[in-house]
């Protein structure tokens, strides 16, 4: 039998790991754009974690949150890319 | 054992897709191609790992969030990646050439 | 190998919240803070306070964000191509002083479902929640009835509160955007 609440854990970990290391195209940019898609795919690496972790801990209920999470992170990445395209390039 | 198998292996793919996917975001040279490996590759990463995570929940009716949760990203990810391209698009950002650097 | 996970968590909040603060383009710092409210909501909710996280997620990452975005609507981005904020030396150390002094208050707390902890073995009232709580409000999580159906009318105050800030926003905005 294979340990998969280690392994499902594990995998939890680099995936933060790798949102860390996303971190960094937040920050540098250069374009709005870019930072914004740099959160929208840390958004979906939060929905994923949040779902290894409802599998690890066994706690189910983890799943509404992650649900909610991924509702949150489309409607923000569309607001802000909606958002700089009405401004007309100016922000 | 079997359903032990295919966790690992979905894990193991999503985890391998999804840093791709990070390797992109940080090294290709503009937002356009960005937003290709995060509307692809990002979303075939999450989507195996929730795969593997139904499989670890098992049957039941919790699992069928899981199911929610994956098509759900299947839908919105690449249309949200749409929307910040159309937005760099429209603000007049050059796309990056061969001969940029 | 959850404290991991925790740990990585921790430096990916202190990271988002340092770059947030840095950060001289006010767009970029909006977006920063989103990605801070995801990972704090992630470490409420690995440290297993999900309605907090919940919380978290729709305040910090939702609501926040589009608040502050129709706010910069109507202001202007600070010139100069640094993308960084100066940092003040005297400033940085009050800063780093207060962390330290409020760091150290850490080791007086109980640690994370500790059964010895003062608001845990307080029988009187923790103990009355836990026994009755299902039974008086019919609510499977304790906290939940706590806040909604023991202290609903305080709860009930709060929402008054939010839903008049709302319609208060919602005014504002409606006016400047017809002038």
């Amino acid at each position: 039998m294979i340990p998969t609440t280690g392994l499902l854990l594990g995998a939890a970990a680099v995936f933060v790991v790798l949102a860390i290391a996303v971190l960094y195209r937040a920050v540098r940019g250069p374009t709005t754009q870019d930072r914004v898609l740099a959160i929208n795919v840390l958004g979906t690496n939060t929905v994923v974690i949040l779902a290894l972790l409802a599998a690890a801990l066994d706690v189910p209920s983890f799943l509404d949150i992650a649900l909610v999470y991924a509702l949150l992170n489309f409607l923000v990445a569309v607001a802000i890319s909606k958002f700089t395209v009405d401004r007309g390039g100016v922000m | 054992m079997l359903v032990s198998v295919a966790i690992v292996v979905f894990l193991a793919g999503g985890v391998f897709f999804t840093f791709v996917s990070a390797v992109g975001v940080l090294r290709l040279p503009d937002v356009y191609t960005r937003a290709h490996t995060a509307s692809q590759t990002d979303t075939l990463g999450a989507g195996l790992t929730l795969v593997a995570v139904a499989l670890a929940l098992g049957l039941e009716t919790t699992t069928i969030k899981t199911f929610l949760l994956l098509i759900f990203i299947f839908i919105t990810n690449p249309t949200a990646a749409h929307a910040i391209a159309r937005a760099a698009y429209e603000e007049g950002i050059e796309p990056w050439e061969e001969t940029d650097d | 190998m959850i404290e991991y996970v925790a740990y990585a968590l921790a430096v990916f909040v202190v990271l988002t919240a340092v770059a947030t603060a840095l950060l001289r383009d006010v767009l970029a710092a909006i977006v920063l803070f989103g990605a801070y409210s995801l990972g704090m909501a992630l470490l409420y909710t690995l440290l297993l306070a999900p309605d907090v996280g919940l919380t978290e997620a729709v305040i910090g990452a939702g609501v926040t964000t589009l608040l502050l975005l129709l706010t910069i609507a109507r202001t202007v981005r600070p010139s100069g191509d640094r993308t960084a904020e100066r940092v003040d030396p005297r400033a940085l150390f009050a800063c780093g002083a207060l962390a330290v002094v409020f760091g150290l208050t850490l080791p007086g707390l109980p640690a994370v479902g500790d059964p010895n902890a003062p608001i845990v073995s307080y029988e009187a009232v923790t103990g009355y929640y836990l026994s009755n709580s299902y039974a008086d409000t019919g609510v499977e999580n304790t906290v939940t009835a706590v806040l909604a159906a023991y202290r609903g009318f305080d709860t009930f105050g709060e929402a008054t509160v939010v839903f008049g800030a709302g319609v208060a926003t919602l005014v504002v905005l409606r006016r400047e955007v017809l002038t």
